[in-house]
């Protein structure tokens, strides 16, 4: 008698891989890596040095390339590689950091992941899915802080399906709140998905509900490493997970984020695995991901795993790694998150890093549970609860905190999702990032959204620093020639007079 | 410069139709149109797909680099437009034209 196949076993379709393998193989061959990391181990200080100058030239790096930077030991030319990154980072999107929110939505999952908190054997975790009034309560407390971006997270498993995202999504998006300062309310602009690898239809729908980026994370590319953590469910075929961004590519969504998760494997075999990632999305469809994330193993209910890897990455291979990763992508958004102790977070923030996520709470309905909390124990600061969320965070500073903190250190916070709704997508926004104008827009719209944050959501000390900041930036706009093309600068100060008078959600 | 002569017919819903005969894939269709637009006005575009608050470049002149414009033609499509050259008589025009080929 033949037995019903369960929700989780018909999640793989294999032809959905198939159609991108190259003569049956995927693009991570083991053994070439190996022989690059291994051949390149000895790189002179020259050959480094022109292979930065290749990356300030804003061109990907190949595999040998950065096999070779992997190796640097010496610190002098470690110093030189963190100011290049800077450089590049700057000079692809200027001086900005964009802000976004996590909103976890459900820790159901049918996976066994053994690092992570939402695996299914895991009777520790309190299970959630949430409805759509709690997702709006949760989007509603992230507006408030001043996010005009989301990212939202879901567990793999049958309730919390494409068509459950889809209503996620669309409930998100509803959300018009007051904001507590200015005379304005806020939205939530862009929402980004972070889910599990799907077929190409389940992707159209999550493009057709409008959603900014598709995120999925190999966690590790070397795929007997991947084998002992996925140990069963469908995140356990290497493979489906590989493509899942080519797949959301085919759906039409044209912005896609990689990443992996340190700590489970070498972090030099990861660097290189993100890398022919990027090769192979170039290759296939010409653009690379929008963004990489570099997830570091953190503590996670009922994870020996996550305490316990050898493989565990150090606050210095960290720096290292984040460098090398703006050196090899030049083009691409770096994304550090709050998992980082803050020292760490203000350190990789320095070379680099391009987006942060700020005053998070991946609790399922963290957000909601952690008003309730101070409203109960008058306490500052949020509330983690371990046995509801994927992992621990190590910096809950708020976002008004770390906005004040980047002020600090020279830098804008931006709050701009303007790419995304003028055309500049998929091979649009590559062009532009590989010529380094879209950094010229970046520029503009942090100005406006910066000063949309200042009036409406920002504490005294934060607006003290923030507007020296604005009337810098103003200055610098002023002269640039880029600016004086077309009406382009007439626009800009337009757009910014209409905000400074209460109006808002202006962008260029 | 002013080089759209409406009298001229240079850009009428009949080119339109002849375009997208030409072509069975839209984005095609949508990359002529843009080029026709260029050589006849000297304006410069791009089409966007419009889902939800997401414009998605999908067809049209991908060196514009910075627009000056962005209009919505229908639910589901919207241009972005470098610096406009003609009357805005002519360009209303223009806009229809866009809007009827897309409607189709």
């Amino acid at each position: 008698m033949e037995t019903k196949k369960t929700w989780a076993e018909q999640v793989i379709k294999q032809d959905e891989i198939d159609k991108y393998l190259i003569n049956g193989n995927d693009f991570i061959d083991e053994q070439e890596i190996f022989r690059q990391l291994e051949e390149n181990k000895n790189p002179d200080k020259q050959r480094i040095r022109d292979i930065m100058q290749k990356s300030l030239s804003i061109e990907l790096l190949n595999p040998d390339e950065v096999a070779s930077l992997l190796a640097v030991e010496d610190e002098d030319l470690l110093q030189e590689m963190y100011a290049t990154a800077l450089k590049v980072k700057q000079k692809v999107y200027d001086n900005r950091i964009v802000f976004f929110a996590p909103l976890y939505c459900s820790n159901l999952c049918v996976n066994s992941c053994l690092y992570c908190g939402f695996r299914k054997e895991n009777t520790e975790e309190k299970r959630r899915i949430l409805t759509m009034d709690e997702i709006r309560e949760e989007t509603r407390i992230v507006t408030r802080e001043g996010h005009k971006r989301m990212i939202i997270v879901f567990g793999e498993h049958e309730r919390s399906n494409a068509d459950y995202m889809v209503e996620s999504i669309k409930a998100a998006y509803s959300v018009q709140e007051k904001s507590p300062n200015g005379p304005g309310s806020g939205n939530i602009r862009r929402i980004n998905v972070n889910a599990a690898p799907m077929e190409t239809s389940e992707l159209k729908k999550l493009w057709k509900a409008g959603i900014g980026t598709y995120q999925v994370f190999q966690e590790t590319y070397h795929k007997p490493t991947y084998k002992v953590v996925h140990p069963s469910g469908p995140k356990s075929n290497y493979q489906w997970r590989l493509y899942a961004l080519h797949r959301a590519m085919d759906a039409g969504i044209d912005d896609v984020a990689t990443g992996a998760l340190f700590g489970v494997y070498d972090w030099k075999f990861e660097v290189m695995g993100l890398l022919y990632h990027a090769m192979d999305l170039e290759r296939q469809f010409g653009i690379g991901p929008h963004t990489i994330s570099f997830p570091r193993l953190t503590p996670a209910s009922g994870s020996q795993l996550s305490t316990d890897s050898k493989y565990l990455v150090s606050d210095e291979h960290m720096k290292k790694l984040v460098a090398i990763l703006r050196l090899s992508v030049p083009y691409t958004g770096l994304i550090c998150t709050v998992r980082e102790q803050p020292d760490t977070h203000t350190a990789l923030m320095t070379i680099g890093c391009t987006q942060t996520d700020a005053s998070s709470n991946i609790g399922i309905g963290g957000y909601t549970d952690a008003l309730k909390a101070k409203a109960l124990v008058q306490v500052e600061g949020s509330t983690q609860i371990k046995e509801k969320q994927q992992f621990i965070l190590n910096d809950t500073r708020s976002l008004d905190e770390m906005v004040r903190e980047m002020g600090k250190l020279g830098m804008i916070s931006s709050f701009c999702t303007a790419g995304y709704r003028c055309g500049r997508t998929g091979d649009k926004i590559m062009g532009l990032l590989k010529s380094c104008k879209e950094g010229k827009f970046c520029k503009l719209n942090a100005v406006l959204t910066y000063r949309e944050f200042l009036d409406d959501y920002a504490s005294d000390e934060t607006r003290e620093i923030g507007f020296p900041i604005i009337e810098k930036e103003m200055m610098e706009i002023k002269e640039m020639p880029f600016y004086k093309k077309g009406k382009l600068y007439e626009n800009f100060l337009d757009k910014y007079e209409h905000i400074c008078n209460g109006e808002r959600d202006f962008y260029i | 410069m002013n080089i759209f002569v409406m009298e001229n017919a240079i850009f009428t819903s009949k080119d339109i139709l002849e375009i997208s005969n030409q072509f069975s894939n839209i984005n095609e269709c949508l990359n002529s149109i843009a080029d026709r637009v260029k050589a006849t006005t000297g304006i410069s575009i791009y089409f966007c797909e419009i889902i939800g608050s997401r414009w998605s470049f999908c067809a049209g002149d991908i060196t514009l680099d910075i627009p000056e414009h962005r209009i919505e033609i229908s639910e589901k499509y919207g241009i972005m437009t470098g610096e406009i050259y003609v009357s805005e008589n002519e360009w209303t025009k223009i806009l229809d034209l866009l809007k009827e080929f897309i409607e189709k």
